[in-house]
């Protein structure tokens, strides 16, 4: 009976509500590690070189290498769990049972007679001391005692538990082609004004254009074999540059005209200079005596000014980078 | 349903009683009550209270004796009676109306000739 009675209090217990919260704590770098992997999808690459007055385009397709850095840790997932008024009821159950108890406990010292000060309406006197005395106690008791047990059930309920577990994090990511094959096939310069140059076939993956071809071709980006071809960042900027000094390069060097425009338009000569100074980065290309010119120029034209901000030839957001179409 | 279960113990303690009253402590128990108001307006035409109204009724009933029992009329009709002069309180501390008193008189006629000494 008695054991029916605590299944039937836990029972009625374990029917509480309880608030759960969790958290998650991130506890120390286990190990960092790299991850490598390959895409397993070759694309056209483009290497560029320039011996003035050519630049030299080298073909080649290459697969994507992806290299992952992974940080694991330790993560702690901590469980806290608390039935609000556990307290209250394990008090309040505790106060109710005390006195009850005491009552029915101690009922013997109450007196046995009955309350003859009184007849109810069914001709019985007053009950006796002893019996309000036992009769309060079992009902304090019966109030106070589930109230007690369901408070101490909740405590031993409540509480924190911590759970720690392995976790990983991906730090960095980088893609880089490699595995690089020379590739042979036809080019074509895509994306300029007007209509599009002739396609220009391979010739053990290196295609060569002049100076002069450079100057005359409008194009955007290069296509092999329909492929949109990628440059990185460094060959598509050493492109750009070898068109632009084709330009600037072509004309003979005119020291009058160019004082001329030192004084018309100082700010667009001074430009002009930047670019011609980036001419000198490609081996062979004679920016020498045109940039001697334009300082002349301008140190006879007006006073210096700030140098105005070099031009930059356009970049393609992430690598591997390129002329995309 | 819940509120029953609320308030179980409170019904318990107020069924919670003594044993059962002799008849004679009954009896007196009514004369008591029936005596405090025996001023009352229409009280003592009905019921003769005598100089000593508690002396005279138990004399007239015989429930002075501690051997006394209900006859004619019963115990329960007594208790039946009764009822609209303990409204109050079941102490006789605490008198019965001269309302409650005229309640009885009137609508218990054989209980009343019974504290009048008469046959019922």
């Amino acid at each position: 009976m008695k054991r029916w009675v605590a299944s039937v209090l836990v029972l009625a217990v374990g029917c509480t509500p309880m608030d759960m919260e969790r958290r998650t704590e991130r506890g120390p770098v286990l190990r960092t590690y790299l991850q490598e992997s390959q895409l397993g999808e070759r694309m056209p690459f483009a290497r560029t070189a320039v011996n003035w007055p050519q630049l030299t385009l080298r073909f080649s397709t290459a697969d994507i290498c992806r290299t992952e850095q992974h940080a694991e840790y330790a993560e702690d997932i901590i469980t806290t769990r608390s039935v609000p008024g556990a307290a209250g009821a394990v008090s309040s159950g505790g106060v109710l049972t005390a006195v009850g108890g005491f009552l029915v406990l101690g009922r013997t010292l109450f007196s046995n007679s009955p309350d003859r000060d009184g007849i109810d309406r069914e001709g019985h006197y007053g009950a006796s001391s002893r019996k309000v005395a036992t009769t309060w106690g079992v009902v304090l008791l019966s109030v106070g005692l589930p109230a007690l047990v369901a408070g101490i059930v909740q405590l031993h309920r409540g509480g924190e538990t911590k759970e720690t577990r392995k976790a990983d994090e991906m730090l960095a990511l980088r893609e880089v082609p490699c595995q690089p094959q020379p590739a042979d096939g036809v080019v074509e310069l895509a994306g300029g004004n007007g209509p599009p140059p002739e396609p220009r076939a391979t010739v053990n993956g290196t295609l060569v254009l002049s100076a002069e071809e450079a100057r005359s071709l409008s194009f955007k980006g290069l296509l092999l074999d329909g492929a949109p071809v990628l440059l990185q960042d460094e060959d598509l900027s050493r492109m750009e540059t070898f068109r632009t000094c084709a330009q600037l390069l072509a004309a003979p060097v005119d020291p009058e005209a160019l004082a001329r425009e030192a004084k018309t338009h100082p700010n667009q000569l001074r430009t002009k200079r930047e670019l011609v100074r980036a001419c000198t980065t490609l081996p062979g290309a004679p920016a020498g005596p045109l940039l001697e010119a334009i300082d002349s120029a301008l140190a006879g034209g007006m006073a210096p000014e700030a140098s105005p901000t070099p031009p930059t030839p356009p970049t393609p957001p992430t690598p591997p980078s390129g002329a995309e179409l | 349903m819940r509120y029953l279960f609320i308030l179980w113990p409170v019904a318990w303690l107020t069924a919670c009683s003594g044993p059962e009253a002799p008849d004679a402590a009954v009896c007196r128990d009514v004369v008591t009550r029936l005596c405090q108001t025996s001023a009352c307006p229409g009280v003592a035409e009905q019921l003769p209270p005598g100089l000593d109204c508690e002396a005279t009724l138990l004399e007239r009933t015989g429930c002075g004796a501690e051997e006394f029992t209900f006859s004619s009329p019963s115990r329960e009709r007594v208790l039946d009676c009764r009822e609209p002069l303990i409204r109050v309180g079941t102490t006789t501390e605490r008198p019965p109306s001269c309302e409650d008193t005229r309640q009885f008189l009137v609508d218990c006629p054989d209980v009343t000739a019974f504290f009048r000494g008469e046959e019922p």
